[in-house]
């Protein structure tokens, strides 16, 4: 035997195959997507997982093939997540930075952007729960992926000797998910404090329009700001799509997704005020009970418990807002959820957290919808 | 070749192994050594097995295991059903010996059978100071017999001798004016060398005029906005607690009072991206002045034209501090054509004051100081939208400063002599 024979069934890495077919239809193809970074991740249809490179101005499509729940699948619950990850990429455990979680509507596994290392030279990695407390690395050297440039803002006017080397301006992602053909994208400048927010169609297709969305926030219907998203979840009220999201400035407000046209300014309708210690860090959407609730973290790191009923019915939403600041949703702490960094939805009864109680060790663990 | 049961503990030999790849800090020690620890001498079995790492190819160590009974190892790689589970029988991980078994989980890699030799090849490079032990285990292997003892071997890039000693300071903090309007959006924080993400605001507070740390002064960020080199960190103040109208502002109120002096301080202990603390501390000491709601206005700035035939600089002072970064990116300067003049750039008099040299000598005629319209000033008011709109000022016709449309940014000409 001259040529490696690799032996597939026994690795701790394991390799996708798309279910999608690579070709200029779906704009597909198979290799390595080439991360610079990874960061937030959003699953689509179909086992279609969107992960954020901010470092590359760009958002991955990979077609996973992870499309059905493995046979033995058990509940997940990994105590000490960051230091179970460090063994798995082979670094110390200070070296490992857990980006974000995503679960996968198709097959409820969870999957983990980390970053290996903390310095520039970090190198991403996608990680995915595989039933249990077992891990198990995604290897992204051949996959089926697609990619969408995150459009630039107007050209740098780079014009000094040492600045011909490096722009420092980035734009982190700080969330994205996918609606019906689109992948929303909300991203924060690290100079201009910008509000920018990118509908960009699914499949991706070149040449998207390069316009972001801009967006105001109005309080009391007097001041008006630039108003970027830190978090936000697509939710439909009477059949329109809508987003509800977090501002950085901590009103949660509520966005048409028809009005997020490139180039658009855009004012989200106030729905609540989140004090001064709620400050949003991720926020999903679940049904109960024939209701619509919404869970959202924040950073004292304890989990809050949003009603949606009183939502008003979609309206073009280019006014501002009157009395903002004064209604809004009622919301609710939920006993027990504390810690909590990461959220998402495991399925129709349950909750996948990622938390860090006091004193405790960092676990990954499911926990029943309130 | 027979090896005798060790006389001593069976830890002792990894210990050694790893005293042996600690003894030089080239990463080439390690490499290549055979290192056949003890195994049971047990009849019937040729005993001559090894466990070594090779030479990294791109960072990333092959462990190979030789000496393998080629017939049952040839059986095994055919294996489908059940699937041969290769890390049973080569254990790759980070913990001690043995450990494997109760609750690490095994390092990402590949496996491979070439020529009678098994292989495990890292899915990541190796990282210094890290212990990467491959662990054979003839009983998986054989499918039963003794596995009290097995095979190892570590890899062990040692840490840096100056791993401790700080290399990276923090080199300045933007804004630098004496006084900061009580609006402050942002501060730049910029090291000289890569930092270390994930914990940034552990490690910075603001005190007031009795030491009193603020509360929750800043928007924390996860992702922390970092430039890519990660030796500039954009520390923004909560825009809550500065936007008017909004509950946090209305409960808590701005982080800054008028009138009142504060410090920034960064702690020692803030680690770069190699892990190394900072050299020092740092602190900033500012007073706080009037909130600014103007915006910035071009036409106000005074321009020094330069004289022609020389590389003489290009002064812009802009009558107030200037957002240092925005200022630094957003202002060219174009030729007549439209062609953008190259040169160098550098902000003085604490961001109020903006100097262009070129890198040819200045040609006689007429210029163009373009300025971008994401430019902002301090509390992030730019040249067509103030940072919060009081609407009903504006209704009232009462917008304070001289916000007016430019959405393209803004022009001013000069001319060379």
């Amino acid at each position: 035997m001259n040529s490696p024979l690799l032996l597939s069934a026994a690795l701790a890495v394991v390799a996708t195959s798309g279910g999608l077919q690579a070709g200029p239809d779906t704009g597909f193809r198979t290799g390595n997507p080439g991360f610079r970074s990874i960061s937030q991740l959003a699953f689509g249809p179909d086992g279609v997982l969107f992960a954020a490179d901010t470092k590359s101005a760009a958002v991955v499509a990979i077609a996973t093939d992870d499309t059905r729940p493995p046979a033995d699948a058990q509940p997940i619950r990994i105590e000490g997540l960051q230091k179970q990850l460090s063994g798995l990429l082979g670094t110390a455990e200070s070296d490992i930075l857990v980006e974000d979680m995503a679960v996968n509507p198709a097959s409820h596994r969870a999957y983990l952007a980390v970053s290996r290392g903390r310095g520039p030279d970090a190198m991403p990695a996608l990680v995915r729960t595989g039933g249990g407390d077992k891990l198990e690395l995604v290897s992204l050297d051949s996959v089926k992926f697609s990619k969408a440039e995150i459009p630039h803002p107007p050209a740098d006017k780079v014009v000094g000797e040492g600045r011909r080397q490096s722009n420092p301006r980035l734009e982190s992602i700080t969330d994205l998910a996918f609606l019906r053909d689109q992948v929303l994208v909300a991203g924060l400048a690290n100079e201009e404090f910008a509000s920018t927010l990118h509908a960009i169609p699914f499949p991706f297709r070149p040449a998207a329009d390069g316009t972001g969305v801009e967006i105001y926030h109005g309080a009391h219907g007097r001041f008006e700001t630039r108003a970027p998203i830190r978090t936000f979840v697509p939710i439909t009220v009477g059949n329109e799509p809508q987003i509800i999201a977090a501002y950085t400035c901590t009103p949660l407000v509520q966005l048409p997704v028809a009005g997020l046209k490139p180039g658009a300014q855009v004012r989200g309708r106030t729905v609540a005020e989140l004090g001064n210690r709620n400050r949003p860090l991720d926020i999903i959407s679940y049904e109960k009970d024939g209701k619509t609730w919404l869970l959202l973290a924040n950073s004292s790191r304890g989990v809050m418990k949003v009603s949606t009923e009183g939502l008003p019915q979609a309206e073009a939403i280019t006014q501002p807002v009157p009395d903002g600041g004064t209604k809004g949703l009622s919301f609710e702490n939920v006993a027990g959820w504390n810690g909590v960094t990461q959220l998402d939805r495991l399925d129709k009864t349950t909750a996948l957290v990622l938390r860090k109680p006091e004193g405790g060790l960092d676990r990954l663990e499911s926990l029943a919808l309130p | 070749m027979r090896f005798p049961r060790p006389a001593f503990p069976h830890w002792i030999p990894a210990v050694l192994a790893g005293i042996l790849a600690a003894s030089s800090a080239l990463p080439t020690a390690a490499e290549d050594s055979v290192y056949p620890v003890a195994s049971p001498a047990e009849p019937g079995r040729t005993n001559s097995i090894s466990v070594r790492w090779k030479k990294p190819r791109d960072g990333r160590p092959v462990a190979e295991v030789n000496g393998l009974d080629p017939v049952r190892l040839a059986t095994l790689a055919a294996q489908s059903q059940p699937p041969t589970d290769w890390r049973r029988i080569l254990a790759v991980h980070t913990g001690p010996r043995g450990a494997v078994r109760r609750d690490l989980p095994q390092l990402a890699g590949d496996y491979s059978v070439t020529n009678g030799v098994l292989r495990f090849r890292m899915a990541f490079p190796v990282n210094h100071g890290v212990e990467y032990r491959a662990e054979f285990h003839p009983a998986e292997f054989h499918g039963g017999g003794d596995d009290t003892v097995a095979y190892d071997r570590l890899y062990l890039l040692p840490p840096a001798s100056d791993r401790d000693r700080p290399q990276t300071a923090l080199a300045e903090i933007h804004p630098s004016a004496a006084e900061l309007p009580e609006n402050l959006l942002k501060f730049y924080l910029r090291f000289s060398g890569p930092m270390g993400r994930g914990d940034a605001y552990r490690h910075i507070r603001l005190l007031d005029e009795s030491g009193a740390p603020v509360d929750l002064p800043f928007l924390e960020l996860d992702e922390e906005l970092w430039d890519p080199e990660q030796t500039r960190l954009t520390l923004l103040l909560d825009p809550g607690r500065i936007k008017r109208g909004v509950l946090p502002n209305e409960q808590s109120g701005s982080a800054l009072a008028v009138g009142r002096h504060y410090t920034l301080v960064v702690d020692a202990d803030w680690t770069d991206a190699s892990g190394r603390p900072l050299k020092s501390g740092f602190r900033r000491r500012f007073r706080v002045g009037p909130a600014d709601r103007q915006s910035p206005d071009p036409e106000q700035w005074i321009l020094r034209p330069p004289v022609g035939g020389a590389r003489t600089p290009l002064e812009v002072s802009f009558g107030e501090p200037l957002d240092h970064a925005l200022a630094e990116r957003l202002l060219a300067v174009h030729d007549v054509a439209g062609k953008p003049v190259d040169g160098s750039v550098s902000l003085s008099d604490s961001d109020r004051k903006w100097t262009f040299v070129p890198t040819t000598p200045w040609k006689s005629g007429v210029y163009r100081l373009k300025v971008g319209a994401a430019l902002e000033d301090l509390a992030g008011n730019r040249m067509d939208r103030l940072f919060d709109v009081d609407l009903a000022g504006a209704a009232a016709g009462s917008t304070s400063g001289s916000a007016k449309a430019a959405p393209g940014g803004a022009v001013r000409t000069f001319e060379v002599r």
